[in-house]
Order: C-alpha cells, then sequence, then structure tokens
C-alpha cells in the first residue's frame, strides 16, 4: 500500500505537477484547491494521507486557517505539514506554524527529499 | 458527490450530508452558481450577507446572481473570469441586499469543469463595507497622501503579491522541467543539451526574481536581518556545498578552507552572500577553480571568494557593488549586476564591509569582512 500525498494548492498547474511528480514516484496522491475542500478530504477519507502538502494564500480557507482546523482534529492533528510557498516571508510563515517549508519555485529533488523523509520507504 | 481519488482533485457540490453541514456552518460567505449565474447553493453567511434569514433560503437559491450586483459589467468581467478557468483573488464587486442597502464585497472563486466545460463556480465572499465607508469618509474630493507608514504597508502588499505571482509559474516551470529530465532517462544528447539549457534559463529567472525583490525592499529600507548564534564557517561551508553542482556545470570546482568564528549572523541572508559571489565567479570566471576562506582577525571575520578568471578591469573595481552595476559586457555576461549589490547591502547591514580586487597573477578576489556582533 503506497503512502497517500495529499497537495493543497490553489494553482492547478502546481497541483497537477506535484501530482504527476509524486505518482511518477510511487506514491498516491490527492489534492485540494483550497483549506475547505483539504478539511472535506480528510472528513470524507477512509484512509488519512501521510502527509500534507500545503500552499499559504488560497481562497477561502487559507493554509493557516487550515492547520488550525487541522491541529484542532485529535486524528487529523500527527499528519505532518510541509508548507509549500511563494511568500517572501515564507520561512517565517511556517516557522511561526512549526512546520517545515519549502520555498517555491522548488526542485523535483527538494520535494522528493521532503516527502521521503515523511513517507519512508 | 465529493470525490477525492488518486488522481483527481474535482470537488463537487456540498451535497453530501456532511460536507453540507460543514459548509453550511462555515463562518465565511459562499455560494455556488451553474454555468448560467443562477445560484444553486449557499450557505448561511452568504444569505445574512444578502440580508435573507435561513428560512428564507428558498427566495435566494435559484435567483441569478446579476439580480445582487449593482454593477453589471463588472460581474460580467468576474463570470468571464471564472469560466475562463482563472481562480479569482479578492474580486471587488457591490452588491444590493434585500433591503436596498449596499454592500462592498471581495470575492474569492474558481470553476468546475467537466469535459472541458464550466459547470459550477463557487465564490467565498468577504464583505468590506466598513473600509469603504471610512475611505470614503474623508470626501469625494479629499485624496490624501499616504502616510509613511501606509506607503511602507502598500508597498510590503506589493511585494507579497509580486513574490507569489512570479514564483508560482516559475515552480510550475521547474517542476515540468524535472519531470521532462527524470523521463528523458538517456535521451540523445540533444535532447538533454535542450534541458539542460531550459533548466540555466529557469534558474537564472529564479535567482534574477529574487535579486529584483530583494533590491525593491532594500530601495525602501524594509530589510531588517533574523540574527542568531552561529559559527560563520558553517553557514559558509553548507551555503558552497549547495552549489558544488552547478560549479561543475560550469566547469568549476570549490574548495572551502574555513576556521570556526562564533557571532550573531542572519544565516540565511550570509548564505545569501556566499551564493551570489559563488554564482558571479561562476558567471565571470567559469571553468576555473574557486577557492572560499572563512577567517578571523581583530577586526573580525573575513569571508573570501577567489577564482582564476580574467579578473575586473581596473577602472570598475570602486564600483562594482552600485545597483545594476556590471563590470563586463552586457554583450557578454547577461545579468542586470544585482547579485552583487544585493551582496553589499546585506554585509552592510551586518556592520561590515565587502570590496573586490584582482589577484596578482590573475583572477578576482572579492573580500567580506563581518565584525563579530554578540547577541
Amino acid at each position: 500500500m503506497p503512502h497517500t500525498v495529499l497537495v493543497v494548492d490553489d494553482d492547478r498547474d502546481i497541483r497537477d505537477s506535484l501530482v504527476d511528480l509524486l505518482e511518477d514516484l510511487g506514491y498516491a496522491a490527492l489534492s485540494a484547491s483550497n483549506g475547505l475542500d483539504a478539511l472535506e478530504i480528510l472528513r470524507t477519507r477512509r484512509e488519512l494521507p501521510s502527509m500534507i502538502l500545503l500552499d499559504l494564500m488560497m481562497p477561502g480557507l487559507d493554509g493557516h486557517g487550515f492547520c488550525a482546523a487541522q491541529r484542532a482534529e485529535l486524528a487529523w492533528a500527527a499528519i505532518p505539514v510541509v508548507v509549500l510557498s511563494a511568500y517572501a516571508d515564507a520561512d517565517a510563515q511556517a516557522s511561526a506554524l512549526g512546520v517545515e517549508c519549502l520555498r517555491k519555485p522548488l526542485t523535483a529533488r527538494a520535494l522528493v527529499e521532503a516527502v521521503r523523509r515523511y513517507c519512508p520507504g | 458527490m465529493i470525490m477525492a481519488t488518486a488522481n483527481s482533485d474535482r470537488i463537487g457540490f456540498p451535497d453530501t450530508e456532511v460536507s453540507a453541514e460543514f459548509l453550511a456552518s462555515a463562518p465565511v460567505p459562499i455560494h455556488c452558481i451553474d454555468a448560467t449565474g443562477t445560484i444553486v447553493w449557499a450557505n448561511q453567511a452568504d444569505l445574512a450577507l444578502l440580508g435573507f434569514a435561513p428560512h428564507e433560503r428558498d427566495a435566494y437559491i435559484g435567483r441569478s446572481l446579476g439580480l445582487f450586483h449593482v454593477d453589471p459589467r463588472v460581474l460580467d468581467e468576474l463570470l468571464a473570469r471564472l469560466s475562463a478557468g482563472e481562480t479569482v483573488h479578492d474580486f471587488e464587486v457591490r452588491l444590493r441586499t434585500r433591503d436596498g442597502s449596499l454592500r462592498h464585497v471581495v470575492v474569492s472563486g474558481d470553476t468546475q469543469f467537466r469535459d472541458g466545460k464550466p459547470v459550477a463556480s463557487r465564490c467565498f465572499s468577504r464583505d468590506i463595507t466598513a473600509r469603504r465607508h471610512a475611505a470614503q469618509s474623508h470626501g469625494p474630493r479629499c485624496h490624501p497622501t499616504p502616510t509613511t507608514a501606509e506607503t511602507v504597508r502598500m508597498h510590503d502588499e506589493f511585494l507579497s503579491l509580486a513574490s507569489h505571482e512570479l514564483r508560482t509559474p516559475l515552480t510550475v516551470l521547474q517542476l515540468q522541467l524535472d519531470a521532462l529530465r527524470e523521463r528523458a532517462g538517456d535521451a540523445d544528447r540533444s535532447t538533454i543539451g535542450k534541458l539542460d539549457r531550459a533548466d540555466r534559463a529557469c534558474l537564472r529567472l529564479a535567482e534574477l526574481v529574487e535579486a529584483l525583490l530583494d533590491v525593491s525592499r532594500m530601495a525602501t529600507d524594509q530589510f531588517a536581518l533574523s540574527r542568531e548564534r552561529a559559527d560563520l564557517a558553517e553557514i559558509v561551508a553548507a551555503a558552497a556545498e549547495r552549489l558544488l553542482d552547478p560549479a561543475r556545470a560550469v566547469g568549476s570546482t570549490i574548495t572551502v578552507t574555513a576556521t570556526p568564528v562564533l557571532g550573531t549572523w542572519d544565516r540565511a541572508r550570509i548564505t545569501q552572500v556566499v551564493s551570489n559571489l559563488l554564482s558571479n565567479a561562476f558567471r565571470h570566471a567559469a571553468g576555473t577553480p574557486i577557492a572560499v576562506t572563512v577567517t578571523h582577525d581583530n577586526a573580525g571575520a573575513v569571508v573570501e571568494v577567489r577564482d582564476r578568471g580574467p579578473g575586473l578591469p581596473d577602472g570598475e573595481l570602486g564600483w562594482i557593488f552600485e545597483r545594476f552595476e556590471r563590470a563586463a559586457s552586457m554583450r557578454h555576461v547577461g545579468g542586470l549586476g544585482l547579485g552583487l549589490y544585493v551582496v553589499r547591502r546585506i554585509v552592510e547591514a551586518h556592520g561590515g564591509a565587502v570590496a573586490a580586487r584582482n589577484l596578482v597573477g590573475g583572477g578576482a578576489c572579492f573580500t567580506v569582512r563581518l565584525p563579530v556582533a554578540v547577541a
């Protein structure tokens, strides 16, 4: 059973690129275009994802709102989150959330290293 | 039906019980319209925004969105952008509520497609009426000059938006290039060469975007360091190690000789200094060995980057660290010369100084002197 990674980003091209890359690597990938959709996936899936790649700036519920809701739910709180952000102060924002940050633009190598850290094997 | 499969991100109308309840009680006004602009779903916050009570849902659902918009052309533009597949952020509209009052609202939303055709758009609204009224209370002929704080805030907002908008397509480009390279495998030399050139162009574009954003930030003195106590030798060595691949790509080698120097530095910015100096060497002294040293004396820490390239034209040594200055001819070496200016500003923010000189026997040496500040 491959690890499942949830990609949350409002940019369709980025979502598709990340999903393609993850599936090429043998992972299963879910995607959502904002925090609300991502929470809905967590609510409705039987198997929770092994990690979440999360954009910060999204319409509706943004990355900060998603993190707050995710942590408020015991079953979801332990899912590791890695922020993918193009914000100039992305590192500081991720640090405030207590999660790892990959700054956009990012390379496939950086992404793969991060995913393998949380989804080994 | 809400779907989330391994290959799909299609989220349909919130028509499962769980999702409907979840979204219906969300504090953010949310509504869905179909391809004709008819409201097909709305949550309680959205009903309240337009002046409808929860039990009056049926009076709202099924009506045309146009009935509530004051400016038809603005609505047309919003719908056109949504139906073109664009994700809209903070699009400002004016709405007429049920009691006739006007609400200023910003809308963010996107559209779902099926078989290439728009099926439904979901819109998240935010009421900014109070803000608009406050702005208008100055009077129609009054155009107050922004205060310094407002100017800084506007500049900050612009930079934040510019960062996001410039880096997002670059991310897609980089990931697609990486995927193509992976799939190219043992493709012919010509294909690999094309990928290499595209990769380099992507990297240069990314560096340029970063430099432009940095220069813009520095131009308004919005440049704060985030210092931490650390070993400068470790920071410099790590920064150099990250550039071993790009060095190899231009036929250069990097050797680092570093003595530990404890002080308080902005790790990310010092990394940027080393990265910019090494990138400068790759560009102007490609194919030559590059030596990086970290030492200290009574005045503080000293970082040097030496190459064996053609050196710097004598007449331009004094101003190579100014904005947009570049010693080599534009015809021969690309770039706007922003990297060295950024180096100077970072070093000066640390209370240090940067200098460049030509080496006897050929090559250039860039010297960064940093005081060992105590946290």
